[in-house]
């Protein structure tokens, strides 16, 4: 290898030749500063943070921090087998993410197509504009708006059941009814931000197409079914490999706003039980088993589907 | 956009059938954003009510005028609560999006570059922060180490470069032509001076796009100030309409009211002016009047950073 390179230098000798890497650095030296402030960034809020999920590995001593608290081994990750709640918060969380796939992953696929038959510019950026909205509200509003609009006494939904003659319910506090709350919800919230990639892809489809449909005869539901759905579907198809990696967050800002102890049983995912256990029962070092746990399937999860998407693809997800 | 203009006529030409789907779509699409904006003018409404309307069991999308009253928006500004809340929330969300527009634009403009040198190392050294995170306790030990609690900084600091922020900045910049900068370099300028006094200057929409979603991210950050903010005079906007949310009557069990609710029952009675909804409805609005009305003159900058985000991402 090293003599058929030099070979080649021989051969060509004005071939060009790397800098050393020394010199690369020296020379873009300013270069390497402009990126300092965000490197520190990195380094200390990112991995100083991994380097310390491994007081999950160890007893945490407030005085000695915890580089020099004493290790102890599995001893926390045991109590992931021992604890009964987590089986049943790993589940939960599983479980509402797969609900929001199920139920979420179309809504936005059904409006942009809705929203891609609608012919008055005017009506339609009008809809568009309303239904971005409440993806710029922060979960704290939109739960003080739910609780509102559900609340037996005052809310729209008691008003409701009342005027039908029936009895309105606690819903909140309902282990039937607060998961199908979180779904309905959290697609009301994001089902119209969601359109835009879909209706972005919609617009970059050859129009020539529509045209020799029409001039097949094809009708719009054809068209829509057999263009404008087929133009999508590479992003459908990514956006909904993407989504897997996400199933282990089912939405902690979401759940944190609207559940309460009565609804634990559903509604406690990974992330809130990590909040309970490490800052309000400062269980410090469980807590931080339970998201290594976490963010270790997760990664598992990312290069998994990233090799799905590379071999599918041309393109990977970096 | 291409997108907003209709189809040729040719196109448009429908049966019955499609006329019925366009009806149905129509009405479909307006209850929708029915769903949307109902509630909203509910809490206006509930929020300019006076005590004995607001308790009326109602619609209440429209103000009844003879019964309208400020009283609710008087009593929340008779503290200097909501102001305080506004002040800290308004320096967070101005000094973060200041650190994040120059930290992230420093970062992104070399990563842009392929003759960076160690460039592939870099980039893998910031994206793998993007898939794997330490946990909420490492987080916020580390924050409480840097004596951050109770502290600006604890809201500022751990998001100043966001995935986001960084791949929109860094694949815009990679757009943009090298001839200026390089003939500010033959003129001897330094590689600090090319971006501050160049490669800034042209990535204004860039720039403007990301701070957009840094002043809404801000803006409706509650958790760091849940967790990293004891004292009660250094609570957002968030936080402070969080607490409202959790001390009025249905917050966490939905079962009775809690004392301070029930306490601004009985001043209520005595005043007929105001009730725990009004108020409620009152500080609702006035932390979400801004973004409000901010959000729909700076949706295009908002759409447009979603799709380079989506398909850089």
């Amino acid at each position: 290898m090293a003599t058929a390179r030099s070979a080649a230098r021989f051969a060509a000798p004005l071939e060009y030749r790397k800098p050393s890497l020394l010199k690369a650095l020296y020379r873009y030296r300013y270069m390497l500063m402009l990126m300092l402030p965000g490197i520190v960034y990195f380094v200390v809020f990112h991995y100083v943070p991994i380097y310390g999920a491994v007081l999950a590995f160890k007893d945490y001593d407030v005085h000695q921090g915890i580089m020099f608290s004493p290790w102890v081994g599995l001893k926390h990750f045991r109590r992931l087998f021992e604890q009964h709640d987590v089986a049943r918060v790993f589940w939960n969380t599983v479980e509402i993410s797969a609900l929001r796939i199920v139920f979420g992953f179309p809504m936005p696929i059904i409006l942009a197509l809705l929203l891609n038959e609608i012919f008055n510019a005017r009506f339609k950026r009008a809809v568009q504009t309303i239904s971005y909205l409440p993806h710029f509200l922060s979960w704290v509003v939109v739960a003080g708006l739910i609780t509102e609009v559900l609340s037996p006494g005052r809310g729209v939904y008691g008003y409701l059941m009342r005027l039908i003659g029936a009895e309105p319910a606690v819903l909140l506090t309902s282990r039937t009814w607060f998961v199908p709350i979180l779904i309905v919800s959290g697609i009301w919230k994001e089902v119209g931000w969601g359109t835009i990639i879909y209706l972005a892809t919609m617009s970059s489809i050859n129009p020539e197409l529509y045209e020799a449909a029409v001039v097949d005869g094809a009708s719009r539901w054809r068209r829509a079914i057999s263009i404008t759905l087929p133009g999508i579907l590479p992003v459908i198809s990514i956006l909904l490999i993407l989504s897997m990696t996400q199933i282990l967050s089912a939405g902690f800002d979401q759940i944190f706003n609207l559940y309460n102890p009565l609804v634990y049983e559903v509604a406690d995912i990974i992330d809130t039980y990590i909040y309970r256990i490490g800052l309000q029962r400062f269980d410090y070092e469980f807590s931080t088993a339970v998201a290594l746990t976490k963010n270790v399937i997760a990664l598992v999860l990312v290069l998994a589907v990233n090799g799905i998407v590379r071999r599918f693809t041309s393109y990977g997800l970096w | 956009m291409a997108q907003t203009e209709g189809p040729s006529p040719a196109l448009r030409r429908t049966g019955l059938g499609g006329r019925l789907f366009d009806a149905a779509n129509h009405l479909f699409l307006i209850l929708l954003s029915l769903s949307i904006l109902l509630p909203f003018m509910r809490q206006i409404t509930i929020s300019i009510s006076t005590a004995d309307e607001a308790l009326r069991i109602g619609a209440h999308l429209i103000p009844n005028f003879a019964k309208v009253t400020l009283a609710s928006y008087d009593r929340i500004f008779q503290t200097d609560a909501i102001a305080r809340a506004y002040f800290w929330t308004v320096a967070r969300t101005s000094i973060g999006t200041t650190l994040t527009l120059l930290v992230t634009g420093m970062l992104a403009y070399p990563l842009a570059k392929r003759y960076l040198p160690l460039r592939r190392f870099w980039i893998a050294f910031v994206v793998l922060t993007f898939f794997f995170a330490g946990g909420l306790i490492p987080r916020y030990l580390l924050v409480r180490s840097l004596g951050l609690i109770n502290t600006l900084g604890a809201l500022v600091f751990p998001h100043v470069v966001s995935a986001f922020a960084l791949i929109v900045m860094r694949s815009y910049l990679m757009t943009l032509p090298e001839d200026l900068e390089e003939s500010a370099r033959i003129d001897g300028a330094t590689d600090l001076r090319v971006f501050f006094r160049i490669v800034m200057p042209m990535a204004k929409p860039v720039f403007a796009v990301v701070a957009l979603w840094t002043m809404v991210f801000h803006w409706n950050e509650w958790f760091d100030a849940l967790i990293f903010v004891t004292d009660p005079r250094i609570k957002v906007v968030q936080q402070l309409l969080r607490r409202v949310l959790l001390e009025s009557d249905f917050s966490y069990a939905g079962l009775g009211t809690t004392e301070t609710a029930a306490q601004m029952m009985a001043q209520e009675r005595l005043l007929r002016q105001y009730t725990p909804d009004t108020i409620k409805a009152a500080i609702l609005m006035v932390s979400t009047v801004p973004i409000l009305l901010a959000y729909p003159f700076m949706q295009k900058y908002f759409v447009k950073g979603a799709l380079i985000g989506a398909l850089k991402g």
